[in-house]
């Protein structure tokens, strides 16, 4: 035992510990949003319960909302069984759960329990679906109310969960994944696709990386390779070093009074004068918001790449300047090629900061819901000046300013697991590009 | 005998330490002339200040005259990348570029604004041949120079610097990374191409001084002890100091 202390092994079992705490935890998180946003599409057997004459509804929402409120009212309740246990509960644990005062309830799971998804965003929940073959619609039997009719147009999709095979509830997984990422959002925003905010998420970001690149990599050149070696630089450099803690919300004020007012404004009082007083770039958009995450995450490329310089061996470049080359020919020639991954690296940790933002957007150009794409077939095609949507704000709109708890929690999993894949994706293109220029540029010690 | 670089006066302080004190020394065109002593005593910043190397330290400050070919090259009009095209200079740790072989030797000539794929070959195996390493790389031009043994990176780095036709080769230790065999292979390359350039070289052995160079210069403490021909120092030195160092009584 005492030699046991004495190698040091309590010390590696501490730190092995602690990784692997580290490692357990990001495993739950991944796995949980993974979990719960696949979730959101897969088509679950449905269960009905028929509220006896005792069972009462009581006043208020009902926790785990699965149909229409009026159907909610008429005695009958749809619950989606995603296999958590809650339709195995006893009547007095269900009742409960679903808020109603006495706790007669009669579960049955009808084989043919049908599942609409309106064009307008809504679900429907019936028990039999008739064809009507005058108006080429369907008739939806309400187990309680009247049925009622919808047209061919009203209908995205529909589907009987209690008789599927799991070859087709895997298709229709899929069809309503990919409906959900190429879909527009519809007027309640917890139903339809999210398009529009991937799409505002990746143009932004990618603006964000073409503005914070080129800055930041020749203020690092700047800083590293030409500026005096003295305490103004060391200053500098401790000072941009710092930038990199400041709150992003902090970032997004900056950006609101200098970017979009003092900079849109002059720019439309210059250029657009004949629009005022309507703004053009006076007001929060696209560039702007690219404009003030570049500055937020430009401290992140300068460290980075400011390191890959440090770390190229001083002989590389005196072996240049050896050889009749001016320092701009050393740094361009030989020193930038060879600190290139470190930059992507720079890139990377910057788009991964990017991606995630939300606080700063919300003052300087994200809405609940923009009109149109920034990026279309009109010239110029890339519109500067538009409003965007953003994934990390129509999550936090989807989770937050929703009146539908029960379909907004699982959708709040599903974009989350989107917009973490775009990050993945996005750094990943990053990572295989920084390898290859590793191999290339493979230096041996 | 026809001076090549003559040192007058030299003086050179690194911050506020003075490294190298009123150094006076001629360097005779196409021999091999050794610089020797014990360690810090200012043998490699005087290689360095034949070709301006030094000015890429830190705080460095000089004084004095270092003329080639009757010219101070530390005029203030003089063109430095020129200076080092003229005066080449190898390093005591090989270190070719993470590009091919061929782009290493190329490097200094495409600066030079050489474009003519026809005119580059040519030199570049004219280069590799003459350090002796054309018959060994010739089939992997093309592949990274990192790849090569370090005896190889060595020759490859010499032919990089003799590519642009210096007039002085610099060199600085070039064999205390190499192993015996490599080591061989670069002082009879050194004493082949004294016939083409004039050569300086730090060397820290004092064997490889004497089997290789015509003319030593021995510095202690920043000062030149004595200088002569290579048999004279090694067999009647004039100083007390050169002989406790060449006989391994001290340094």
């Amino acid at each position: 035992m005492r030699q046991w202390w004495q190698q040091g092994s309590p010390w590696v079992w501490l730190s092995a510990s602690a990784l692997l705490l580290c490692l357990a935890l990001f495993m739950a998180l991944l796995g949980l949003i993974a979990v719960k946003g696949m979730q959101h599409f897969w088509p679950a057997p449905l269960v009905q319960f028929q509220l006896t004459e005792q069972s009462k509804p009581q006043p208020g929402r009902l926790v785990r909302q699965v149909s229409d409120r009026t159907e909610a009212m008429t005695r009958s309740l749809w619950l989606v069984d995603r296999g958590d246990g809650l339709t195995n509960q006893t009547n007095a644990e269900l009742g409960r759960y679903l808020l109603l005062e006495s706790y007669q309830l009669l579960p049955e799971r009808p084989l043919g329990a049908v599942l609409v998804q309106l064009q307008d965003g809504r679900t429907l929940y019936g028990s039999q679906l008739q064809s009507a073959s005058e108006t080429n619609g369907l008739w939806l039997e309400l187990s309680s109310a009247p049925p009622v009719l919808l047209t061919a147009a009203d209908i995205r999709a529909y589907w009987l969960p209690n008789q599927l095979s799991w070859w087709q509830r895997g298709a229709i997984f899929w069809q309503e994944w990919r409906h959900f990422l190429t879909a527009s959002p519809s007027k309640n925003q917890s139903a339809g696709g999210i398009f529009p905010a991937i799409f505002g998420t990746l143009v932004m970001v990618l603006l964000m990386a073409v503005l914070v690149t080129p800055f930041g990599i020749l203020a690092a050149i700047y800083l590293h390779e030409y500026a005096p070696k003295n305490w103004l630089t060391q200053l500098i450099r401790t000072s941009v070093y710092n930038l990199a803690g400041i709150p992003s919300v902090v970032m997004g004020v900056f950006g609101l009074a200098f970017f979009v007012y003092v900079l849109g404004g002059s720019l439309d009082r210059l250029l657009f004068a004949e629009q005022l007083p309507a703004p053009t770039f006076g007001t929060p958009g696209l560039f702007w918001a690219a404009l003030t995450l570049a500055l937020l995450t430009l401290p992140v490329v300068i460290v980075a790449t400011e390191e890959g310089l440090s770390r190229l061996p001083q002989a590389q470049r005196l072996g240049s300047f050896a050889l009749g080359a001016t320092q701009a020919e050393t740094i361009w020639k030989v020193v930038v090629p060879q600190a290139a991954p470190a930059m992507l690296t720079g890139l990377i940790l910057a788009i991964a900061r990017a991606a995630g933002e939300v606080a700063p957007l919300m003052l300087v150009g994200v809405v609940k819901s923009a009109p149109q794409l920034p990026v279309d077939m009109q010239f110029p095609f890339i519109h500067l000046e538009r409003k965007f949507m953003h994934l990390g704000y129509h999550l936090y709109d989807v989770g937050f300013q929703s009146p539908d708890a029960e379909v907004a929690m699982s959708l709040v999993y599903a974009i989350g697991l989107v917009l973490l894949t775009l990050i993945l994706l996005l750094n990943l293109s990053a990572f295989f590009l920084r390898q290859r220029l590793r191999r290339k540029y493979r230096l041996i010690d | 005998m026809q001076t090549k670089l003559a040192i007058r006066d030299f003086s050179l302080w690194f911050q506020h330490q003075q490294v190298l004190d009123a150094i006076g020394l001629t360097i005779p065109a196409n021999q091999v002339t050794a610089l020797i002593g014990p360690s810090g005593c200012g043998k490699s910043s005087l290689l360095r200040a034949m070709n301006r190397m030094n000015e890429l330290m830190l705080d460095c400050r000089s004084q004095g005259q270092v003329l080639l070919d009757g010219q101070n090259i530390y005029q203030p009009e003089t063109d430095v990348a020129r200076l080092r095209c003229r005066v080449g200079m190898v390093f005591q740790k090989p270190n070719p570029f993470p590009k091919s072989v061929y782009d290493n030797v190329a490097f200094g000539l495409r600066l030079q604004g050489q474009r003519s794929r026809r005119r580059l070959d040519e030199q570049v195996e004219s280069a590799l041949k003459q350090v002796g390493l054309w018959s060994e790389v010739k089939s992997r031009l093309h592949q990274n120079a990192l790849t090569l043994s370090t005896g190889q990176q060595q020759r490859l780095v010499i032919a990089r610097a003799i590519a642009l036709q210096p007039e002085v080769l610099l060199l600085d230790e070039p064999a205390s990374a190499l192993d015996p065999i490599s080591t061989l292979k670069v002082e009879e390359l050194i004493y082949e191409l004294k016939a083409a350039y004039t050569v300086v070289i730090v060397t820290h052995n004092m064997q490889q001084a004497a089997r290789i160079s015509d003319y030593t210069a021995f510095l202690n403490q920043g000062r030149l002890v004595e200088w002569a021909e290579t048999h004279t120092i090694f067999t009647q030195p004039a100083s007390q100091q050169t002989e406790d160092y060449i006989t391994g009584r001290f340094g």
